[in-house]
């Protein structure tokens, strides 16, 4: 793993006539946790988009080299799940991870978020609370220098939210840690810094 | 009330026909204009103890299934090439488009002057089936999910990887669906071509001999054979495709 930080130079995002993010400025440090607050629709997601190079900014640019020089490796909670639908738990983690981890590996981890006999299930089948679990241990199985996470914990209940905070805690590794939340307990949770997105105006 | 089987509906189905079939052979009552199933199926009993009828059914069979595995090969390749590379689909696409829309006749005496009958229904099955394969391999990659493939990208996974689980399963449908109609397409076309270049020992010189001779039974028998080697090998191809096409030809816990 590398430290890297996410360098953000005057980023700006329209969608048509409508800004997105204007002119942002701000740098987030490797190793350290970020909860980035907005309500809907102010560019959390767009901005996650630009960061992971799925989209590209109107102006301005953003940098995740290391200072060694090397391209940070990405993991992520992507707003929807996108998980393989025909696929298990355990084929959807090895599709990122390849032959990294062993069955019994994956096994152990994947049963503290999901019901133990929901393994072999096609992820069709998973409620949408337990599809959320599953990205959230995908990305963070991963082996990558910064975690993106957009709204992970949309539809888990309190008690599997914890048991996701405790497994991201401990598995985050150092990783810089981005979390797009509109609950602010979460940043404590965790242990974040929060970061506001500035109005558009 | 209780509610009856599908295969006795299917029978009771196929029943009625024949016996339409029937029925209408023995109003006609000229074996030159109609022969009925029974004589149809005589005929063909009577052919299929010959090592001729066998021959000729490996004749040709063996080259449309040859034309269209060839076909089959190059529509997935150029299919893909297109999907990957637009300037290729663009500079592909009004030879697809061309061979779309030439009567096979016309490739078929084409045919004749290149390479003689012998080979004329790989060239024509080929012909016939390459543009089904390459639209639908190109529409099959066009449909997959964009957002797992964005997915795929951040989390850097291997091409190899993307294709067996991700471009594979948006692809198998429409596989499915394109070899179901080429099959039939391409027997259909192939033993109309040997119809009319007269291969020796082919299907296409027995139906050509019947013509000939205003033999309708030895007509409806072919065409009976023709028929059921077609769908048998239809079965085939598509059970081959669903064992290495549909998700499941993996490893428990892998994806390959």
């Amino acid at each position: 793993m590398v430290q890297a930080n996410i360098i953000l130079s005057h980023v700006t995002k329209y969608y048509g006539e409508n800004p997105v993010l204007c002119d942002l400025n701000f740098t987030f440090q490797g190793g350290k946790s970020y909860c980035v607050m907005a309500p809907s629709g102010s560019g959390k997601t767009t901005l996650f988009k630009i960061i992971m190079g799925l989209e590209k900014p109107d102006g301005g640019a953003v940098s995740t080299i290391s200072r060694e020089g090397v391209s940070a490796r990405i993991s992520a909670v992507f707003q929807e799940d996108r998980l393989l639908p025909g696929y298990s738990a355990l084929e959807n983690i090895r599709f990122v991870t390849g032959k990294q981890f062993s069955n019994e590996e994956l096994r152990c981890l994947l049963s503290r978020l999901l019901p133990e006999d929901s393994l072999h299930k096609p992820v069709s089948e998973f409620s949408g609370g337990m599809k959320r679990r599953l990205s959230i241990l995908r990305a963070l199985l991963v082996p990558s220098d910064i975690l993106l996470m957009d709204e992970p914990f949309a539809g888990l209940d309190f008690e599997t939210k914890q048991a996701a905070v405790r497994l991201i805690l401990e598995l985050r590794a150092g990783r810089l840690l981005l979390l797009s939340t509109h609950a602010a307990e979460d940043a404590s949770l965790l242990g974040a810094e929060i970061f506001r997105l500035p109005s558009k105006r | 009330m209780h509610k009856l089987p599908d295969w006795f509906k299917k029978a009771a189905v196929l029943l009625f026909w024949l016996l339409l079939w029937q029925i209408s052979s023995l109003l006609i009552h000229n074996r030159i204009l109609l022969v009925g199933p029974f004589e149809t199926l005589r005929t063909l009993c009577g052919q299929i103890v010959t090592p001729s009828f066998w021959r000729a059914v490996c004749f040709s069979a063996g080259r449309i299934s040859l034309g269209f595995m060839l076909a089959f090969f190059s529509g997935l390749l150029t299919g893909s090439l297109s999907y990957r590379k637009s300037s290729f689909g663009s500079f592909w696409a009004p030879l697809i488009q061309s061979v779309k829309s030439i009567p096979v006749a016309c490739f078929v005496i084409l045919a004749l002057i290149w390479t003689g009958a012998a080979n004329l229904s790989i060239f024509i099955s080929f012909l016939v089936v390459y543009p089904i394969i390459h639209t639908n391999t190109l529409e099959g990659l066009k449909s997959t999910d964009p957002l797992l493939l964005e997915m795929a990208k951040v989390f850097r996974v291997p091409f190899h990887r993307k294709a067996l689980c991700i471009y594979r399963l948006s692809l198998y449908p429409y596989l499915v669906s394109a070899c179901k109609t080429a099959l039939g397409m391409g027997f259909k076309s192939g033993i109309a071509a040997e119809v009319i270049g007269v291969p020796d020992g082919s299907i296409g010189e027995g139906l050509y001999r019947a013509k000939i001779y205003l033999s309708t039974p030895e007509l409806f028998s072919w065409t009976l054979a023709i028929i059921l080697v077609s769908a048998a090998l239809e079965k085939l191809f598509l059970l081959l495709l669903k064992m290495i096409g549909q998700k499941g030809g993996q490893k428990k816990d892998g994806t390959g």
